[in-house]
């Protein structure tokens, strides 16, 4: 009688598995709520060559202040194999801790496997303090700008 | 005449060396790539002397650090990111409709990463949309030899050799995506200039393909801004010291950057 084959997969496919383009997305959409119109955001998708020319799709995740000359920072960029999904890279100076002289440094790099792990990268980017404080100050900046236009 | 400089100062102490180009150029943007200075540090070394006033714009990103002075009266950030490659500016003078003066600083080369390139140059084309127009120059450390393909390439800068092919071939369209030439004078350095540098950087490795020099510091400017390129410059000294090692003639790294500064000329 044969030995019995043992089922090497660890678990159960996720169907419910989303792109990354399809998370960021759902992320963008909230800004202008969550800054009361004062904030957009858009993800920009770009096909292009990556390392040792492979072909790659790059997603950036734009936020602009349409109040101070359409002032527009991109937060992040995640880039994967095109066609693909996952494994796919996060790029960001909001994956960083706060430090000195971080502007000379490599940009911060995420490497994710799944999903799991690109929500988490994702997570400590729109989360992070120094990305609230930037946003905040565009907001506070846009606020000065319409009360000198009141005031005048 | 608009005068702007860009020097990677390879985190050298170069800030006198910075004043005395200014001073001897009359030099009225300023940027400084790989900089440890702080924009306090700058100004300090730019208004020591009677002469120009300089001052930082509100943002930019950490990765540059900017100065300007009359006839510019402000520099608006209308566009950065959050892996610092590029910095674009609404740059308003006294007389003439705004520009759009972007500065990047790209991944190196061995990075192989011509996602990267494509990405800014897609922002750049999308920053111009917004803005309205297209009088824009990009200047820095490309990272890249004009003769690369995401140099020319029409996804990547799309930046040509002569004014002549700009003027005809300023827009293809190229996998549906409608994509803008730069000019770039760049190729022009890029020949035996007898004992002149033939690019911005040397690279003295022993690799069997090895250009030796290379124009990693370029400009490039949209065909609404060829006629008014006046001049382009690889400086070879700040107007007081060479930069040039003395025997060889390539950048004098122990008195100065591994990279020579370029100094263009608009007629704006």
């Amino acid at each position: 009688m044969p030995e019995a084959v043992p089922i090497l997969w660890t678990k159960k496919f996720d169907r419910r598995v989303l792109t990354p383009l399809a998370v960021l997305r759902v992320q963008a959409s909230k800004v202008k709520e969550l800054s009361d119109g004062l904030l957009d955001a858009a993800v920009i998708t770009t096909e292009g060559a990556g390392e040792e020319g492979k072909p790659v799709q790059t997603h950036s995740f734009e936020i602009s202040a349409p109040a101070l000359d359409h002032y527009t920072r991109s937060i992040l960029t995640a880039e994967h194999d095109n066609p693909g999904a996952y494994p796919v890279s996060v790029t960001s100076w909001y994956l960083a801790h706060d430090r000195r002289n971080s502007s000379l440094d490599e940009t911060p790099c995420a490497y994710c496997q799944n999903q799991d792990e690109f929500v988490e990268a994702i997570k400590k980017v729109l989360q992070s303090a120094r990305l609230t404080g930037f946003l905040e100050s565009l907001i506070a900046q846009i606020n000065d700008a319409e009360a000198v236009t009141t005031s005048v | 005449m608009l005068s702007v400089l860009f020097w990677n100062v390879q985190k050298k102490p170069l800030l006198d060396r910075v004043a005395r180009i200014v001073a001897a150029h009359a030099v009225d943007v300023v940027v400084l790539a790989e900089c440890v200075q702080t924009d306090a540090e700058l100004l300090a070394a730019l208004n020591g002397a009677r002469g120009k006033q300089f001052v930082c714009p509100r943002r930019r990103s950490p990765r540059f650090r900017i100065a300007f002075a009359s006839p510019i009266r402000r520099m608006a950030l209308v566009r950065d990111s959050a892996t610092g490659y590029m910095d674009v500016f609404k740059t308003t003078t006294r007389a003439n409709d705004p520009l759009l003066l972007a500065v990047v600083h790209l991944p190196s080369k061995q990075a192989d990463r011509s996602s990267v390139v494509q990405e800014t140059a897609r922002a750049l084309r999308q920053t111009e949309a917004t803005q309205g127009h297209s009088r824009t120059a990009v200047f820095g450390d490309f990272n890249h030899s004009p003769f690369d393909d995401v140099m020319v390439d029409a996804l990547g800068f799309h930046a040509l050799m002569t004014r002549e092919l700009v003027a005809r071939r300023h827009l293809r369209t190229v996998a549906g995506i409608e994509c803008p030439a730069f000019f770039n004078p760049m190729w022009d350095f890029l020949k035996d200039r007898g004992t002149r540098p033939a690019g911005t950087y040397y690279f003295r490795e022993s690799i069997p393909t090895n250009h030796f020099w290379y124009a990693l510091d370029q400009v490039l400017v949209r065909p609404e801004l060829v006629d008014k390129l006046q001049t382009v410059e690889i400086l070879e000294s700040d107007g007081t010291d060479s930069f040039l090692d003395g025997k060889y003639g390539w950048p004098d790294r122990s008195v100065g950057s591994d990279h020579l500064p370029l100094l263009f000329r608009l007629d704006w």
